[in-house]
């Protein structure tokens, strides 16, 4: 059996050392009254951290996420942890749903019910899904790879094995940050399989250009805006995708490092305008952070940046998603909007959604509003 | 103990307050360190060759090993005692420096700036040859060495506000060596340090014998109105770009967040020594082996500094200051002052030969020393050749 049932672990004495760790946190100081000029505050820190030390019960949040069907499947010695939830319909689709970083499959809690059994949330189940949530490898209860190469090709090419085995010949499939790469990949190599593909944030790809190619202005004026972007908020991916194992020393042993580390891009990706529980609850937070921590998956989600810089989504000659694209663009996200013409050059483009609110992690931030787009997607692609 | 004492008479000013200042860091602070050492939580390896990744998890698990258990703070402790060392207090802020006089005769005076990821201590190795250059073989003058710790570095606060650039720290120090009581001094860095001595070379000309620099800090006017960049300068832009790209990560987060950075390296042990080792390794003329470079104890003691002040956060605070509150130089910048480079550009991860001409657009060139051996951290790596061609500088200028 290459597919076996998976029980989320809990462990007491774990959660005790991290409470430990907390109690003891050496704080640095920060400039007063410079809120999170410098990054993360450290009013906000002390707050959060003190919840976590005091209020947040793990236990409880590995309960709910129980309530879900877990899985494991090993591929070449890569342990992938998945939930399978089966559609509740006449003729559910299979529908695989990708997270990124510094997200996990739980930002997908809320929406796996209401594509499963749409009839329960007021829709008709006739636009009900088989949804398969994975965790990247290096990511949450997923084993971390030990060689180098396991970059979104190859994981989109375990994607395509776990559906095999799981029976899904065809599937749909979505997703954002690393989910909308391994997504695109997907929908690139697999077309005879994938049915269409949505993204609810456009990867930083690039397209396949003929030498001599004139860009838009609108094209050229956002790639001017990208690479600003990059130069004062793009610091992360600089590090992560040079020195992951540097950055990691600190993140794996300080609670409270890990946690600024990702807390900073939930703010700053999530439509929250600078008030991070404006959009996010410090349970959402903290589970996701709790998971980094106890899996000590944050040096091996890292190092998936290292080996993207290795094998970048670039297309080749010849390379365009053929299969039928959905993009939902969340006017939020960590970098400038890309152009639609931009993204034409390398995807079909069926259906563009200009979402009016809502962020990075749209799963989480606006639940109904992505739903609801999936759904009308791919609808017109059942057959 | 009596030029110790000697000196706090000759220094001290009723117009600032300046105090003797002694390393004596608490028990409890240095076992809760070992303890932390000890109960590290470690990442897992990345697969690949050692450290092509960042700091490799073998050779940062012997190194923490040996800090826990075998390395003795309280000798670097005693050491660092034999210097005389004091505290200023300057707008509220304490600036701690070593004042080292020449052994005899009337010293010129020299203040030596560190920059990051180091310390004061990287310059010690240079106290006895320039305080005391006849019996180490040097030929030149004696100096009177003010070495200070830059604000928010080791026993230094930095003041709690932004704006803590190149030029705030150029007259911090210009003050400090008012109050010491030298009219007439030469500057001296590397790094951060290097940028301060300009800045000093810019703003107070007239107080500047001539400045001594060991790296480029500061990139020259290259606009409007410049002259053309010839090949070896276009080559050296070229190479310092490519480094940035794949070794400025470092650079990048601390110049953009560094707060954030500062939770993890604050409170971890492990995370502030493979911070601090991977720049040493990188940036030392070490050749990939930093322990046959820069000796284990000096590593350490730079480590212990880093953790019992807390300062990693602070320090790393000169990045976004430098850049965001920084100085721009234009095409009128030009320091007059007689400028010295020894140019130790043999890093281990190069970073780019700078030619004379991209100097001589910034300085008065009067001495290029191409150096042969010896990285970033000259004063620690190669202090002998250092100190020589600093005597030999200073020699030479008439004041």
């Amino acid at each position: 059996m290459t597919v076996q049932r998976f029980d989320v672990p809990y462990s007491e004495a774990a959660v005790e050392d991290l409470r430990q760790r907390l109690v003891r946190t050496r704080w640095p100081d920060q400039i007063p009254g410079s809120h999170w000029d410098y990054g993360v505050s450290l009013d906000y820190m002390k707050e959060i951290c003190q919840y976590w030390k005091d209020e947040f019960d793990w236990k409880r949040q590995i309960e709910k996420m129980s309530a879900f069907h877990h899985y494991r499947y090993t591929s070449r010695g890569v342990g992938i942890h998945f939930i399978h939830e089966r559609g509740e319909g006449p003729a559910p689709i299979p529908l695989i749903l990708t997270h990124g970083w510094p997200g996990s499959f739980l930002e997908m809690l809320k929406v796996i019910p209401m594509l499963a059994d749409p009839a329960s949330y007021g829709a008709n189940s006739a636009d009900a899904f088989d949804v398969i949530v994975p965790s990247l490898p290096g990511y949450g209860f997923s084993d971390r790879p030990t060689e180098s190469g396991v970059n979104t090709f190859r994981i989109a090419d375990i994607w395509m094995e776990l559906m095999k085995e799981l029976g899904y010949e065809r599937l749909a499939a979505q997703g954002g940050d690393w989910g909308a790469d391994v997504t695109t990949l997907l929908g690139l190599r697999h077309p005879e399989r994938v049915i269409g593909i949505h993204l609810n944030s456009i990867p930083p790809y690039k397209p396949y250009l003929e030498a001599g190619t004139a860009l838009s202005e609108v094209e050229q004026a956002f790639l001017n805006e990208a690479s600003r972007w990059y130069e004062k908020s793009g610091a992360y991916d600089h590090i992560q995708k040079t020195a992951p194992q540097t950055v990691a020393y600190g993140l794996t042993d300080s609670p409270a490092g890990l946690a600024a580390w990702i807390l900073e891009k939930f703010r700053d990706w999530g439509d929250c305008d600078g008030d991070i529980e404006r959009r996010f609850t410090k349970d959402e937070l903290l589970t996701n952070i709790t998971l980094y921590w106890i899996t000590q998956t944050i040096h091996s989600s890292c190092r998936l940046y290292y080996e993207d810089n290795r094998a970048p989504l670039h297309f080749q000659k010849g390379d365009y998603v053929t299969v039928p694209c959905g993009i939902a663009r969340f006017p939020k996200r960590e970098g400038p909007l890309p152009p639609k013409r931009w993204v034409e050059r390398g995807y079909n483009i069926q259906h563009w959604t200009e979402m009016s609110r809502g962020g990075h992690f749209p799963a989480l931030e606006e639940p109904e509003l992505l739903v609801e787009d999936i759904r009308l997607f791919f609808r017109a692609l059942r057959s | 103990m009596l030029s110790w004492n000697l000196s706090l008479l000759l220094t001290w000013s009723p117009r600032l307050r300046i105090e003797p200042f002694k390393v004596a860091v608490a028990e409890q602070v240095l076992s809760d360190l070992k303890t932390r050492i000890r109960n590290t939580r470690w990442p897992d390896s990345a697969p690949g060759a050692p450290w092509s990744q960042g700091t490799d998890l073998e050779w940062l698990r012997n190194l923490m090993d040996y800090w826990a258990e075998e390395f003795d703070w309280r000798a670097q402790e005693q050491r660092l005692g034999e210097l005389a060392q004091f505290r200023i207090e300057i707008d509220g802020v304490r600036i701690h420096f070593v004042h080292a006089r020449a052994r005899s005769g009337r010293g010129i005076p020299l203040i030596l700036t560190h920059g990051w990821p180091s310390a004061f201590l990287e310059y010690l190795p240079l106290v006895p040859l320039l305080t005391d250059p006849v019996r180490h073989g040097i030929d030149g003058p004696a100096f009177d060495l003010v070495i200070p710790s830059l604000p928010g570095y080791g026993f230094s606060e930095r003041p709690r506000l932004a704006g803590v650039n190149y030029r705030y720290v150029s007259a911090l120090w210009h003050r400090l060596m008012t109050e010491l009581e030298y009219e007439l001094y030469g500057s001296g860095g590397g790094d951060f340090g290097a940028g301060v001595a300009t800045l000093m070379a810019l703003d107070r000309p007239d107080s500047i014998i001539g400045i001594h620099l060991t790296n480029l800090e500061l990139a020259p006017y290259i606009g409007p109105g410049s002259r053309a960049l010839s090949s070896a300068e276009k080559a050296y832009v070229g190479t310092s770009d490519l480094w940035l790209q794949s070794e400025g990560g470092y650079k990048a987060i601390q110049s953009t967040r560094p707060q954030t950075l500062g939770y993890s390296l604050n409170d971890s042990p492990a995370g502030l020594a493979a911070w601090i080792a991977e720049k040493w390794r990188s940036w030392s003329d070490c050749h990939g082996d930093l322990e046959g470079r820069i000796p284990r104890d000096f590593l350490l003691t730079l480590l212990t500094l880093y953790w019992v002040t807390g300062t990693i956060a602070s320090s790393i605070r000169d990045y976004f200051d430098n850049r965001w509150h920084g100085i721009t130089l234009g095409p009128e910048d030009f320091v007059r002052s007689p400028t010295a480079i020894a140019n130790f550009t043999s890093q281990y991860a190069f970073e780019g030969d700078a030619p004379r001409e991209w100097a001589e657009r910034l300085y008065n060139i009067q001495r290029w020393t191409p150096m042969e051996r010896g990285g970033h951290f000259a004063p620690t790596e190669e202090p002998v050749a250092l100190a020589r061609d600093i005597a030999a500088f200073f020699a030479s200028l008439r004041w």
